[in-house]
């Protein structure tokens, strides 16, 4: 039997911009639930409200209205002080935009949520080396961020989700900056990581991407306006239904 | 393109980055008001000149030209590379070489006009205040016109070649690189550095020779020699250098080597901080060195100088026992008893009120046997005298002395004395005499022998002379003249220069015979001499000083600003990524503090090494009280890091509203 992991309901986010103070409408209301162990995908056009989801999902960004419960807990309640212990201990985020450091190199930035976590090192040397293997960035450990390309970034911004073996894994677009062959890896990692029993909820544009996925979430306008779950079907027969149900959206645009 | 395109170009440019240009702007107004008001003090169409100060204040000009140049060198540097991204858009934008030359040379046009405009106009402002403060501190008269025409031209041209080199300096810098190396260029500079043990070594060798000179040179100096004053520049360029190369390759080596330490790097508090450290050392090191440099001169020209100044009273007290010492002496047997009396009663007729009078003779006598081999010093003070001085009652007969002899008798020039009583450095008439001659070390004084009248004194006189005559191997080297001394106190107000003259009127009027000697002084001109000196080093040491503190302030400044844009982005990520807030802010403001006050505590370790050297170096100016000289450099050091603290401060707000979310 499955518990609910993150349950989200009647989010809703709202951006005023700095100047003018205009209300920009990122999340008009988004409510789905997951289960532990769930691999879900969230797709949708830019500018949909993609990323602002995952962000109040990690409580990076305040929801204006509605509640994202994290394993029971309502992540508003959590106190500003605990909440990077309490996001370090539940989730793995991986940036659309990376967020590496660049006063850290390679292997530093990967095992920056242990330290701040306080593991061993022994710990730390037992993780690390199989993680960035299977992520084909053992190589460049050494060097640091603005040395390495954009998609080896990216696996290390993976890495990093990784490697404290979150209950949750927030990707947002982990597939974007890499090529067929290692975006290839990084969703087969993402599977074999999904196995054990970790739950991942990924942002894509990629159908292929999504079809790795146990069900599809469509967003438009910052609504979930479709779902698609994967069920008996294998990954090519999935691959077309998601293709299917993206040409409808936006068939159903152009309708609109 | 127009002309007039540039123009508004290299103003928007202006506008555009105002928060980098106006410290800039600021500097240039600065250095050149300093430089201006520095020169306007040498100028000869200005004060009247006592001593040596003009040439002290105009040797300073020329050093502060100098610092000038370099320092506004350095800040634009930093200037260029934060706009490093913005040229490289413009050579993307198209504008090429020649294009960007016209710019940056109407950029400097705006910078000279403004900045050394400006500094022209406080400079003329402000000059007459600061020149009487030169006259206060001094004591000179003040004078001289409102605007130094001849200044003027000089620190114009100054600047308009410092600021060619400038931008001949720009124009090579925007020439070398391509455009996407200037686009990327300000993150160039968050490249991890390189560990350097080479240049750390050097800095140790030679930061080590510095110290070494400043605190083991002065116990082998015997007085103060011109050799000295070359071992102090060489102490202080070694340790200039050492400072740089500890600064360029210690820090960022020493940081590395805790890196490697796994157990120590790999915690939560000391990850944070040491990858941040190693980046901000390598991108500062030749600015914090700097400051530090800079800091160390106000801290030493500035503690020294008003130690010279505030141990003026006490070391003028230390030569003048009292107020007015009059002393003459002459071949012929001028009745000197009568002509003090005389000069006396005058002083007091015109308003004086001597007290505490001192009568003695004094006869210093030295002789030499075959050329110099074999001779000794001799003085010769009156029994009176010594009543007088010590204020204790003394009888001796003819053939007795008051000496420190071992000996029972003793026998000077075939003379055979009785030794009545001991006379050791510790008696109040050595002490008393010492003051006068100045002697700081009793061991140096001649051997001293209390005779019983002035007629003793002659009689030994007059065989010396004869000796003289006989003995060709036999010469004598001074005490030509007995001199006769009066000395006394005035009451406060009265003024001793004043009264001296009136004594030495009637002396002049009154004496039997035109050859005497007059070695007579007063502490009210020994005061005003020494106050042109210390007060206007002390001026010095004061301006200078602000003016480096200003420096350095400037350089704080603009650190805070590029700190602060660089950890603007680092600290939204940090927070992303998991770090709590309280983390974060405790290791990013712990960097800072460390960054900021590292170059303050070196500096205080510099002043700490340079303090024997200099205290000894004080001694030029007969400035040996070394309980005053730690007291003005501990409260030089106290006020330093106040105000260094209330810089960081100020410009920590900056950098707060930068960081903010
Ligand atoms: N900090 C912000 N302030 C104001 N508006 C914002 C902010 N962040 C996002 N928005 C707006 O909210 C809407 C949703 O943005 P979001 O980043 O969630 O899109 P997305 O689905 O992730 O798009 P993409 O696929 O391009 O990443 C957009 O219209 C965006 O302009
Ligand atoms: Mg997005």
């Amino acid at each position: 039997m499955t518990v609910a992991l993150l349950e989200v309901e009647g989010l809703q986010k709202t951006y005023t911009t700095r100047y003018g103070g205009q209300a920009v409408p990122a999340l008009t209301g988004v409510s789905f639930t997951l289960e532990e162990g769930q691999f879900a995908a969230v797709m949708g056009e830019s500018g949909s409200g993609k990323t602002t989801l995952l962000n109040v999902v990690a409580a990076l960004d305040r929801p204006t209205a509605g509640t994202v419960r994290l394993d029971g807990r309502d992540t508003a309640a959590v106190p500003e002080r605990e909440l990077a212990a309490f996001r370090r201990e539940n989730l793995g985020f991986v940036f659309q935009e990376f967020n590496l450091l660049d006063t850290f190199d390679i292997r530093d930035n990967i095992l920056l949520p242990m330290v701040l976590a306080g593991r061993s090192r022994q710990e730390m040397e037992r993780t690390l080396p199989p993680l960035a293997k299977k992520l084909g960035i053992a190589d460049i450990l050494g060097k640091y961020p603005y040395e390495v390309s954009g998609g080896q970034k990216q696996r290390t911004a993976v890495a990093r989700a990784l490697i404290l073996s979150p209950r949750l894994i927030l990707a947002d677009e982990p597939t974007g900056a890499l090529d067929s062959r290692s975006s290839d890896a990084l969703l087969e990692l993402l599977d074999e990581v999904n196995a054990g029993g970790q739950t991942v909820l990924m942002v894509t544009h990629s159908v292929k991407a999504a079809s790795h996925a146990g069900r599809v979430l469509f967003i438009k306008d910052g609504t979930l306006y479709h779902q698609l779950f994967r069920g008996d079907d294998d990954r090519g027969r999935f691959y077309g239904r998601i293709s299917d149900a993206l040409t409808a959206l936006a068939g159903g645009r152009s309708d609109g | 393109m127009d002309e007039r395109f540039y123009l508004r170009l290299a103003w928007d440019c202006i506008r555009k980055n105002r928060r980098l240009y106006v410290p800039y702007l600021l500097t240039v107004a600065g250095a050149a008001a300093g430089f201006y008001m520095l020169a306007t003090t040498g100028d000869p169409s200005g004060m009247a000149d006592p001593g040596d100060v003009r040439l002290i204040m105009r040797t300073c000009t020329v050093v502060l030209g100098l610092v000038c140049g370099g320092f506004l060198l350095y800040t634009n540097g930093f200037l260029m590379k934060q706009r490093g991204r913005e040229f490289g858009l413009y050579a993307v934008l198209g504008l090429d070489r020649s294009n960007m030359t016209r710019l940056l040379a109407w950029e400097t046009a705006f910078t000279a006009a403004i900045g050394v405009g400006a500094g022209l106009a406080a400079g003329v402002l402000l000059d007459r205040l600061l020149l009487m403060i030169l006259a206060k501190l001094s004591g000179m008269p003040y004078a001289g016109p409102a605007v130094y025409g001849r200044c003027l031209v000089l620190t114009a041209g100054v600047f308009a070649l410092i600021l060619g080199l400038i931008f001949a300096a720009n124009i090579i810098r925007v020439g070398r690189m391509c455009p996407t190396e200037l686009l990327i260029s300000k993150d160039v500079g968050d490249r991890e550095p390189k560990s350097k043990w080479f240049v750390t070594v050097v800095g140790i060798v030679l930061l080590g020779a510095g110290y070494g000179i400043a605190i083991c040179r002065p116990a082998l100096m015997e007085g103060v020699v011109v050799e000295d004053i070359l071992w102090f520049f060489a102490a202080v360029l070694l340790v200039i250098f050492g400072t740089f190369a500890l600064f360029l390759g210690g820090t960022v080596t020493g940081l590395k080597l805790l890196r490697r330490w796994k157990g120590y790097y790999y915690k939560a508090r000391h990850f944070v901080s040491v990858s941040g450290l190693i980046h901000r050392m390598g991108r500062n090191a030749a600015g914090l060195a700097i400051i530090c440099i800079l800091s160390t001169a106000v801290l030493v020209m500035v503690s020294s100088t008003v130690c010279l100044r505030a141990g003026l009273e006490s070391s003028l007290r230390g030569y003048f026992p009292r107020d007015v010492m009059c002393q003459f002496g002459s071949m012929a047997e001028n009745d000197w008893d009568g002509l003090l009396a005389g000069a006396m009663e005058d002083a007091v007729a015109a308003g004086y009120h001597p007290k505490d009078t001192v009568r003695y003779l004094y006869w210093e006598y030295g002789w030499s046997v075959d050329g110099g081999r074999t001779g000794t010093d001799l003085a010769f003070v009156d029994a009176a005298g010594y009543e007088a001085i010590t204020g204790r009652a003394l009888s001796l007969g003819p053939d007795e002395v008051l000496t420190d002899a071992a000996e029972d008798t003793l026998t000077v020039m075939d003379a055979a004395f009785t030794v009545a009583g001991g006379l050791g450095p510790e008696d109040p008439v050595m002490a008393y005499l010492g003051r006068v001659l100045g002697v700081g070390d009793m061991e140096d004084m001649p051997r001293t022998l209390v005779v019983a009248d002035g007629g003793a004194i002659l009689a030994l006189r007059q065989r010396a002379e004869e000796y003289g005559q006989t003995d060709p191997d036999y010469s004598y080297s001074f005490g030509t003249f007995v001199d006769h001394n009066m000395d006394f106190d005035l009451p406060a107000g009265e003024d001793s220069r004043a009264c001296l003259a009136v004594i030495r009127q009637y002396v002049l009027d009154h004496v039997y015979e035109g050859a005497f000697s007059d070695g007579s002084a007063s502490i009210g001109q020994a005061r005003s001499d020494l106050l042109v000196q210390f007060g206007s080093l002390l001026f010095l040491g004061l301006f200078l000083g602000t003016l480096f503190l200003g420096g350095a302030a400037l350089l704080i400044y603009y650190k805070q600003v590029s700190e602060g844009y660089e950890d603007r982005e680092r600290f939204a990520v940090m927070r992303q990524v998991g770090m709590d807030e309280g983390l974060i802010r405790r290791s990013v403001h712990s960097q800072i503090l460390l960054v900021f006050f590292l170059p303050l505590v070196t500096a205080f370790c510099h002043m700490a090494a340079a303090f024997p050297l200099v205290a000894r170096l004080l001694e030029v100016w007969d400035m040996s009280d070394r309980g005053l000289f730690m007291v003005c450099t501990l409260g030089a050091a106290a006020v330093f890091a106040a105000l260094y603290t209330a810089v960081y401060l100020l410009t920590a707000r900056v950098y707060a509203r930068l960081v903010g979310r």
